[in-house]
């Protein structure tokens, strides 16, 4: 690659490589090299056979980490699953959301207040020794318009909600690939307390399948006694979230502490996702 | 970067994730590289730039920290020169027209990580040395100093390895 241009002794001594490397990479202005090279033909040309070198130098660092593709950083794609989010063409912020969810509120607290008159007035009818019939069939009318219900009282498990209370981190998250006894999740959302971009889960029951969208439960709370007392207390839920079309429980651990990934049914919007 | 402008994001990334792929690369990623972009994404749209930097300063910044973070758990100078082994340029935009001289991959899984970050951001994002010195934290002549001992290793490298050039 070099075959300079041979010049004398002193010329070298006080213009070398180094000195010529550094004008040509722009690290100094070095008028006293530039002025030399101009009246000195054999320097000149060593400068320009330095400046060859540093554009091959760049040639071949681009050659080696050469650009991506050109559809690269389309967000359709599914490896930005988890960019998703920030994208969305309505981002709510946090103050119209508790709005909305106010409003809501307002609307369906009378319509929830009347179910449970009606409940707890047939409750009574039947202990009466009367409307068992009817009873029934209110049952399964509610059951199959309020599915947000579910779990209250599947096996004696712990609600969604129950549930959820007992864990002060909540996140959606997209599963990554196992790594020894870690497996990784990139977080789309979360839903509760703080959580990095990336959480890091030692792996208890065994890898849950890379990509699949999951619940994750994690950072039980202090005095917990149910799903989150224990890894193996978590099994004890497995009935309750059945409902909502979720995978069974799989236990990790975070921080040294018991936590739980549930995956989502496929096809679940984390945008719109929302805590029963 | 602001939560309701989703638009002024996804433009962003649309410009950048590409640098930020190569400069994750050349900290010693292949085939989690594309993770690590979305991590570096992900910080950024949910952190707040501090108040006393420029937003592309501390970007870089994040970039570099996001493969520092990771090649502290699994760096090793054999794995990177794999994954420069790896690159298929036929896949890439600007394919070149023959590989990378071996020679040169080497030298550049042998430079310290400092100085091969120092490469990333001269060539990949095109940085003038203020900004690289910004994004390293460190003074403009250690960038100088740096980038200057990078290059001469490798341009060494291809002189030792018989590489011709092609004026």
């Amino acid at each position: 690659m070099t075959d300079h241009p041979r010049a004398d002794d002193a010329t070298l001594g006080v213009f070398d490589d180094d000195r010529l490397l550094a004008l040509a990479l722009g690290l100094d202005d070095d008028p006293e090299l530039i002025a030399a090279a101009a009246a000195d033909d054999m320097l000149r040309r060593r400068l320009e056979t330095m400046r060859g070198e540093v554009a091959d130098v760049a040639a071949q660092v681009h050659a080696a980490v050469p650009a991506p593709h050109e559809g690269y950083a389309d967000l359709a794609d599914p490896r930005w699953a988890g960019l998703r989010e920030f994208f969305a063409a309505e981002s709510p912020r946090p103050g119209r959301a508790r709005g909305r969810a106010s409003r809501r509120l307002r609307v369906l607290a009378p319509v929830a207040a009347v179910i449970i008159a009606l409940v707890v007035g047939l409750t009574v009818l039947e202990r009466q020794g009367g409307g068992t019939a009817s009873l029934r069939s209110h049952q399964a009318a509610t059951e199959a318009s309020a599915p947000a219900a579910l779990g209250g009282g599947a096996h004696g498990a712990l609600s969604f909600a129950d549930q959820v209370d007992e864990y002060a981190l909540v996140v959606l998250a997209r599963a990554r690939a196992a790594r020894g006894a870690v497996q990784r999740f990139t977080v789309v959302r979360v839903l509760k307390g703080t959580a990095p971009a990336v959480l890091r889960l030692r792996i208890a029951d065994g890898a849950v399948r890379v990509g699949g969208l999951h619940l994750l439960l994690l950072r039980p709370l202090a005095g917990a006694t149910g799903a989150a007392s224990s890894v193996g207390g978590l099994s004890t839920t497995k009935g309750s979230l059945d409902a909502y079309g979720v995978g069974k429980p799989v236990a990790y651990s975070y921080h040294g502490e018991p936590a739980l990934a549930r995956k989502l049914p496929p096809g679940t919007d984390p945008r719109t996702f929302t805590l029963p | 970067m602001r939560r309701e402008q989703p638009e002024a994001r996804a433009e962003f990334f649309r410009r950048y994730a590409p640098q930020v792929r190569r400069i994750l690369f050349l900290q010693g990623f292949c085939e989690e590289v594309d993770d690590a972009v979305q991590e570096v994404f992900i910080k950024v749209y949910r952190a707040q730039v501090p108040a006393e930097e420029t937003f592309l300063a501390w970007f870089y910044r994040v970039i570099l920290n996001t493969g520092r973070d990771q090649g502290r758990r699994r760096k090793t100078r054999q794995g990177l020169m794999d994954r420069l082994h790896q690159i298929a340029p036929a896949a890439a935009a600007d394919a070149p027209s023959e590989p990378a001289d071996p020679a040169l991959r080497e030298a550049l899984a042998d430079l310290s990580p400092e100085l091969r970050e120092c490469v990333a951001l001269r060539y990949f994002a095109d940085l003038p040395l203020e900004e690289i010195a910004q994004a390293q934290d460190v003074p403009v002549g250690t960038v100088k100093s740096r980038l200057h001992g990078a290059v001469k290793r490798l341009r060494t490298s291809l002189d030792q390895s018989g590489f011709e050039r092609h004026d």
